[in-house]
């Protein structure tokens, strides 16, 4: 029997570093890690390859992510859980990483070519099993919120709802990509609008965040604020929250889109999109709530490594060390 | 040889990896004799303490717990597998837990996030086999939106702060569960 020698007065919680790993199949059909530039991950022709998922993984870990999160962005025409290699992936990782794992991409209901249903709760099921802690909703998460809207009454139905409810609230991520859309006057559009500092390209002073889905391909009539709101009534445990007006620019983080979409929900916001430094880490843990702070592609191409992030906020906010 | 409980909803993966990498064996229980059986139990639990209480129902393991806890054989519950150990839950009212522990688990109703997610700290209060190598000022996971309120003060292992000082490891004899991913 052990006591620790150190007795804390009070315990507090650690702002989280997330590492993002980008993955998709590249033209042979191998994961590779990629990161786009405003979502566009081709480069003359080929996918940008930064690495393979599993060693990259392990490297955020030993320099000291909090957190890994694995975003499978290949376009799932067919039914997901053929694609193996995620799994593997997972079950690798999870073997020798050991902070909580995430895996969005592809997480929906789906009939396979024979005709087969899957619920999305079963794709769950199998990214669970192979070592996912969390699961995050991408583009499905608008279109329940949609029809949710319709009627404002819960069916029970949705993934959102039947994960939770079996794995729990904290199990559910939702990502959302979010554009601004400039307006001139608040009231000309029915979504929430914020006062911006950063005016849009014919002087605008106000703008919408708009909610996209489809990698970003597509714009929908519904912004950040309400879709946030509505998966935290369903059951949503987590927002982590994209903004492709700032992906791959390493020019910060959106700082007025993070505080109106934190102050709309109770349950955690991750940040992401546009960090370039360490100072924007920084930024984005003293002008917001924020409990958590992502990053992709500075981390794949060592422009900051993790623990530079780390060793800068150590005197100035309470992490892990 | 550990045995561990997997009663189907959660990632019981990480769990199993991390004992393996500190050498030892696990075998996933896949009935109540084994439950009975066991020299050792890992209890990981995940998700929803409803949906957990009606599995070990369907699966008639509530009795084979009961009665290993009761042996003194060594117990680690996590997560889910702490709420367990108490005679019920905000989280699904009515329905009972184990009852090994007088108290119930009850949901954050706090002025910051929820729920808890995230590395935070422990306050120790009582000496335990599970701090061996530890500083005291080390980060463990947390994920959870209600935590335990035992009634009997001399369980608590460990406290954490998170807008209240809620109780997030207990100890009595053999039995040991945490609220953080060990």
């Amino acid at each position: 029997m052990v006591s620790p020698t150190l007795q804390p007065a009070e315990t507090k919680l650690a702002k989280r570093i997330v590492a993002c790993l980008d993955v998709r199949s590249n033209d042979q059909g191998d994961l590779v890690v990629t990161k786009g530039d405003r979502y566009d991950v081709r480069e003359e022709g080929a996918v940008r390859n930064l690495g393979q998922p599993v060693e990259l993984a392990q490297r955020y870990y030993n320099e000291g992510a909090d957190e890994i999160t694995f975003l499978n962005i290949t376009g799932f025409r067919d039914f997901p859980l053929e694609d193996m290699p995620m799994l593997m992936v997972l079950k690798q990782t999870s073997k020798t990483v050991f902070v909580p794992l995430t895996i969005g991409g592809g997480i929906r209901d789906y009939t396979d070519k024979n005709g087969r249903q899957y619920s999305a709760l079963a794709v769950a099921e199998e990214y669970f099993r192979s070592g996912a802690d969390k699961i995050s909703i991408g583009s499905d998460g608008v279109l329940i919120a949609e029809e949710y809207l319709k009627t404002g009454e819960k069916t029970g139905e949705s993934s959102i709802e039947q994960i939770s409810k079996v794995y729990g609230n904290q199990a559910v991520v939702i990502s959302i990509d979010p554009r601004r859309v400039y307006v001139h006057a608040p009231e000309s559009v029915r979504h929430p609008v914020v006062k911006t500092n950063i005016p849009g390209p014919e002087g605008e002073m106000f703008c919408w965040f708009q909610c996209t889905i489809q990698g970003g391909r597509e714009g929908r009539d519904m912004d950040a604020i309400t879709l946030a709101r509505v998966c935290e009534t369903l059951g949503a445990g987590e927002i982590l929250l994209n903004c492709i007006d700032r992906d791959g620019t390493n020019s910060g983080f959106d700082m007025e889109l993070i505080n109106a979409v934190k102050h709309a929900v109770t349950i955690p916001v991750i940040a992401s999109s546009g960090a370039g430094c360490a100072e924007h880490f920084q930024e984005v843990f003293e002008k917001t709530d924020v409990e958590a702070a992502l990053a992709a592609g500075i981390f794949h191409r060592r422009e900051v490594p993790i623990s530079h992030v780390k060793s800068f906020l150590a005197d100035k906010l309470e992490i892990r060390h | 040889m550990i045995t561990l409980l997997d009663y189907g909803a959660g990632n019981v993966r990480s769990v199993i990896n991390a004992i393996e990498k500190l050498g030892e064996t696990v075998r996933v229980a896949q009935n109540s004799q084994e439950i009975l059986g066991a020299e050792k139990l890992v209890f990981p639990g995940v998700g929803n303490f409803g949906n957990m209480i009606h599995i070990l129902n369907q699966k008639q393991y509530m009795d084979p717990l009961k009665t290993y806890l009761q042996s003194n054989r060594p117990f680690l519950g996590i997560c889910l597998g702490l709420h367990a150990l108490f005679e019920e839950s905000e989280e699904a009212p009515g329905l009972k837990g184990l009852g090994i522990l007088q108290g119930c688990a009850r949901r954050f109703r706090v002025k910051r996030s929820v729920p808890h997610i995230g590395w935070n700290g422990i306050k120790v209060k009582q000496p335990s086999l599970l701090f061996n190598d530890l500083h005291g000022d080390e980060k463990f996971y947390f994920v959870h939106t209600y935590y335990v309120d035992p009634v009997d003060p001399l369980v608590v292992l460990t406290t954490t702060d998170s807008g209240l000082d809620f109780v997030s490891g207990i100890q009595t004899v053999n039995i040991m569960a945490t609220q953080f991913h060990p």
